[in-house]
């Protein structure tokens, strides 16, 4: 009887199972193959759930804390550095000698640069994500204060006589001038736009560069800033325009200050991207302004004719001034510049023959001497003070690189004490910083995405016809929920998005193996967060003008008494919490230049921080989009509203923020 | 009975057979290999000349270097001629080109090292040699066809030897074709056609697309077309070149992949050894590019975004462009307009070969024409300048003519026909 038992036991598992496996295989299939838009993606279930999951015990479980070191300083006598943790919300004190950590401090949210005042051996970290400085003891790395600063903190400079404090804010574009002693904001002054990188001369002029261009009408050729700060009074003294050049991350002055050197990117959106080869895409080099009345200013690029050095991150020139150094992030490279190369190339060049220059692939063969590979994601430099070594972020392997500056070879690492394995995640972070998987290696994601968001560019991706089709770069900060993706909406999941046709149309080379296109997927689906809206929305309480704009948000009936129709009101196409409701839609923005189609619904997530506006880029503010754009109300009702009126809403809008920040009212609203 | 060992070619025979002499010994230092696995791990592969029954053939035979007095073990015997092997990425096969009998023309062969088939990859009326591999498994030749003073276009076929696609239509001699490791295909390009010059180095894409130019020789020195083009192990692409003045005297040189016109040097003892002796080891797979060629789509769309920008700062005499003129090879394909910019806008009938040369408002040529250009069915490029020099990126400005719709070129559709060459039927 048992036997007989056991026998339809086993007999009615097997029936389930082959009943399961077969139509359920099916289905499986024809489940994988519309995600991923092949017929061959591997089937295993865990490659694509596993790490794209929002349940944090099991996220938890399969990632891994990072540290992620993106700047770093060094004491002036050599035998410490010290290092920002970006994930790690830490600074890291190592000894040169010995390479082991000596100390760690916990500091604000994602921390960005960090700096020393060697005779009072105090430590100041940016907070990038808590609008604030910490003030740290160098000695023990103990929190000794903070300090209030603008929003999006990043590069730091100190005065000559070390009583102020130049913040960069490069959320709202200023920086900060802080005294001190009092802790108190003397100035804060309007520079380019999304800064990070500051420097001091000897002379104590401050240049700060500039990543994002001016925002202008499509096809006008690109500006970027670089402003130089009169120390003096504290003032802005010249708007140095970089004409087609912009990420400018950081920015070094030679030892006698003569020169200022940067890092620049000189990207090519306005011409139709029908090519990778012969820089069409994206160049990248450095820029160099003669620091003197009337000096010359040159870009020039690091680039090859066959292999580029994308997302130039950080420069810094040896003590003696004979050598520089450029990280590019996207290929694993520093990049060693002989000055006396390239002293005489600008010496002998005049400035129409240095302009001619800014676009010559074989101008870097006369003055780079050397390129040094390094681990994943190499970013901020420091150099020892003897000049004898180069130290590296490896922002992605959560350690140091030490490079030989008179050799130039690799002679040690130092480890910072990050998990030893790369998850998925990771891999995937490497894979989206890294230019590789382009044709060339001339761009990674992170090129049109820096910081995981966007450029500020518009493109013409020429699919089809040239001059046609243009697209406003999208931020890719907590997307995994909004699709389907695209401005015209085609692409339903991220994995249809970075596939084979995204190989063909935009890297031009090899497709992302299977395994490299879940870890990129899962990335950029779970593992890019927006920042905090500190600027205008820091705790979730609205200032009257947002409140007044969130009822016009929400209204239903019109100034003038008028039911406004469901599909015309704001809320219906932006609802919380993504304010998206993932719908395509015509509010009567398509151009001539445009194919006919419908646009999917962006998300309004931090808001503020993406322009120029629409699908397009036509609408440079907020403003722009409703008071030149929306004549036929078809893209929400608005033209009954007054000019106050509008301000509260689009007040309201730039207070619009990620779920992860929501407070109780907020996650109220979003589930009524 | 074999007999005979390694041979000597006659250096006056064939370019091919000379080309055999230089690269007669070929490294397998791949290590997946079964049958004749354990013999081929580690060894040389040769091409050597035997006597069977009087009768002159050559073989494709595995040499131990451990054991040089040990016999070599051949593995394909049945041709009069036999030439270019390349061993498969993955270690398993052999691409050669060979003939059973003299009067035949190249074909392409394959043996697989694992089954011991041998299989003929090429049935065509003409001559077709230098087989190389393609990353995504297909194989890239040369085929001679007889217009002119004749010359050899690029096809590519699947790796049964189906699907044969010709990729290159200009009258442009292309030879010796390798695959770089960025996926494109690099060979050696001379023109025939209206008149002949000196050998340059192109490199395209698998498909046909972005031909462009990776080396050219200086004024007084030549490419030697017959010695083939290389990648060294350590990536850079050597060649010969001879001084133009000189009868002899050529010599092996290399030049970097990232910066072919600037990196110009003698190639270094180790690797001319390697050229002479050992060509081939553990070959890292190139990328795979994919294609955008759509052959159900008859025209290309090309850009030009300043006719006018020449190399170096261009003179204040120097005449500005007014049109740029597309000739055909039978004769003008039609003139059109640049526009302010200097832009021009043109789709262009596919796979026909076409030069391009400026003239002013008067009709007179200012600069060209250009060397022979081609594109590929649904291509799209662009060009910076028609002079604008090979490092040259362009700037970033929204060429006028792109907001136009594009010209349709040839504007004369009955030259159509005159200006194409004939295209080998596909099968």
């Amino acid at each position: 009887m048992n036997n007989i038992k056991v026998f339809w036991m086993i007999s009615f598992a097997l029936g389930l199972g082959l009943l399961i496996y077969f139509p359920g295989g099916e289905l499986a299939r024809s489940h994988v193959n519309e995600k991923t838009a092949v017929t061959d993606h591997p089937l295993t279930c865990t490659n694509c759930h596993l790490y794209i999951t929002k349940n944090e015990y099991i996220s938890k479980l399969v990632n891994e804390d990072y540290l992620s070191p993106l700047n770093l300083t060094v004491s002036g006598d050599g035998n410490h550095i010290f290092v920002v943790a970006q994930d790690g919300d830490a600074v890291l004190k190592l000894d040169t000698r010995t390479r082991e950590i000596v100390a760690k401090t916990v500091v604000g949210d994602h921390p960005h640069s960090v700096i020393l005042d060697s005779e009072k051996q105090l430590l100041y970290v940016s907070n990038q994500w808590s609008d604030n400085v910490s003030v740290l003891d160098a000695m023990s790395l103990t929190h000794l204060d903070t300090i209030k600063a603008g929003n999006g903190p990043s590069g730091l400079a100190l005065s000559a006589d070390k009583k102020r404090l130049y913040v960069v804010n490069t959320f709202s574009s200023s920086v900060s001038v802080l005294d001190i002693a009092s802790e108190k904001e003397l100035k804060r002054l309007r520079v380019g736009d999304d800064p990070t990188g500051i420097a001091v001369s000897r002379g104590d002029q401050i240049m700060v560069g500039s990543r994002r261009a001016r925002l202008s009408e499509y096809g006008v050729p690109l500006e970027t800033d670089l402003v130089q700060i009169d120390s003096k009074y504290d003032r802005v003294k010249e708007r140095i325009s970089m004409s087609n050049a912009y990420m400018i991350e950081n920015i070094a002055f030679t030892p006698s200050s003569d020169l200022a050197l940067t890092t620049l990117m000189r990207p090519k959106n306005n011409i139709p991207s029908v090519q990778v080869e012969s820089g069409w895409m994206m160049t990248h080099g450095i820029g160099l302004i003669e620091n003197q009345p009337g000096g010359k200013t040159a870009q020039l690029l690091i680039d090859e004719p066959n292999s580029y050095y994308p997302d130039p991150y950080d420069i810094v020139v040896t003590p003696d001034g004979r050598k520089a150094f450029v990280s590019s992030s996207g290929v694993n490279v520093i990049s060693v510049i002989d000055m006396e190369s390239l002293r005489s190339l600008v010496k002998n060049s005049t400035q129409a023959e240095l302009d001619q220059l800014a676009n010559d692939l074989g101008a870097g063969r006369s003055f780079i001497i050397s390129r040094i590979g390094t681990g994943a994601g190499p970013k901020g430099m420091v150099i020892s003070p003897d000049g004898k070594n180069l130290y590296v972020a490896e922002q992605l392997e959560d350690r140091i690189a030490i490079i030989d500056v008179e050799t130039l070879q690799n002679i040690g690492t130092m480890d910072l004490g990050g998990p030893g394995k790369v998850s998925v995640l990771r891999q995937g972070r490497r894979l989206f910083t890294n230019a590789g998987h382009t044709f060339q290696n001339q761009y990674s994601c992170y090129t049109c995405h820096p910081d995981n968001h966007e450029d500020g560019l518009v493109y013409n991706m020429a699919g089809k016809h040239m001059g046609r089709n243009l697209a406003n770069t999208q931020s890719l900060r907590e997307i995994g929920d909004t699709a389907p993706f695209k401005w015209n909406g085609k692409n339903q999941t991220v994995y249809k998005q970075d596939g084979m046709r995204f190989s063909t149309i935009l890297t031009r080379t090899e497709a992302f193996s299977y395994n490299d296109l879940d870890a990129i997927t899962a990335y950029i689906m779970r593992g890019i967060d927006h920042p905090p809206n500190l600027q205008y929305n820091p705790d979730g309480n609205l200032t009257a003008s947002q409140e007044r704009g969130k009822a016009i948000f929400e209204r239903t009936v019109d100034n003038n008494g008028d039911v406004i129709p469901e599909i015309n009101r704001c809320v219906t196409c932006h609802p919380a919490p993504l304010y998206t409701n993932r719908q395509m839609a015509d509010v009567s923005t398509l151009a001539k230049t445009d194919d006919p189609m419908l646009f999917d619904t962006p998300h309004l997530t931090n808001l503020f921080a993406s322009p120029p506006y629409l699908h397009d880029g036509r609408a440079k503010t907020l403003e722009e989009i409703w008071t030149v754009y929306a004549e036929d109300d078809r893209h929400g009702r608005v033209n009954d509203l007054t000019k106050p009126e509008l301000n509260d809403l689009i007040n309201y809008l730039k207070s619009l923020r990620s779920p992860k920040y929501m407070n109780d009212d907020e996650v109220a609203y979003q589930e009524p | 009975m074999t007999e005979g060992t390694m041979s000597t070619y006659s250096p006056g025979k064939t370019k091919h057979l000379r080309k055999v002499f230089h690269f007669l010994l070929v490294l397998i230092g791949l290590t997946s290999i079964s049958c004749h696995q354990e013999a081929a791990e580690g060894s040389i592969l040769i091409v050597q000349q035997s006597r069977e029954k009087g009768q002159l053939q050559t073989e494709l035979a595995l040499v131990d270097p451990e054991r040089p007095d040990k016999d070599p073990v051949v593995i394909v015997s049945e041709f009069k001629e036999l030439a270019s092997p390349e061993i498969s990425y993955q270690g398993d096969a052999v691409l050669f080109q060979a003939k059973r009998n003299a009067e035949e023309p190249w074909q392409i062969w394959e043996y697989d090292l694992v089954s011991d088939e041998l299989k003929q990859l090429t049935e065509a009326d003409s001559d077709c040699k230098d087989p190389s591999y393609l990353p995504d498994g297909r194989i890239v030749y040369s085929r001679f066809v007889a217009h002119y003073s004749g010359y050899h276009v690029l096809e590519t076929c699947q790796a049964d030897g189906s699907a044969i696609q010709q990729i290159t239509f200009a009258p442009i001699d292309f030879t010796s074709p390798i695959v770089l490791r960025d996926g494109r295909i690099l060979a050696l390009a001379k023109e025939v056609h209206p008149s002949s010059k000196g050998t340059q180095l192109m490199v395209m894409r698998p498909d046909g697309t972005k031909i462009e130019l990776f080396y050219e020789s200086s004024i007084e020195m030549a490419i030697v077309p017959d010695a083939g083009v290389f990648e060294t192990v350590d990536g850079r692409i050597a060649f010969q070149e001879a001084m133009l003045d000189k009868e002899a005297g050529a010599e092996w040189v290399s030049v970097e992949y990232d910066d072919p016109m600037g990196s110009r040097a003698p190639l270094d003892i180790e690797s001319e050894s390697r050229m002479s002796s050992v060509v081939y080891e553990t070959r890292p797979l190139p990328k795979k590019l994919p294609s955008a060629v759509n052959l159900e789509t008859e025209t290309a769309l090309l850009v030009c975004i300043d006719a006018n920008l020449t190399a170096g700062e261009a003179s204040e005499t120097q005449e500005k462009s007014a049109k740029v003129e597309v000739l055909g090879l039978q004769g003008s394909l039609g003139t059109v307009d640049l526009e302010k910019d200097g832009s021009v806008y043109l789709k262009i009938q596919a796979d026909m070969p076409f030069r391009m040369q400026t003239l002013d408002s008067e009709g007179r040529v200012v600069q060209g024409p250009s060397s022979w250009l081609q594109m590929r069915p649904n291509e799209r490029r662009g060009c910076v300048g028609c002079h604008a020099g090979h490092t040259r990126v362009p700037d970033n400005r929204q060429p006028l003519a792109v907001q136009k719709e594009p010209v349709e070129i040839p504007l004369y559709r009955e030259t159509i026909m005159a200006s194409s060459l004939p295209k080998k039927e596909k099968k």
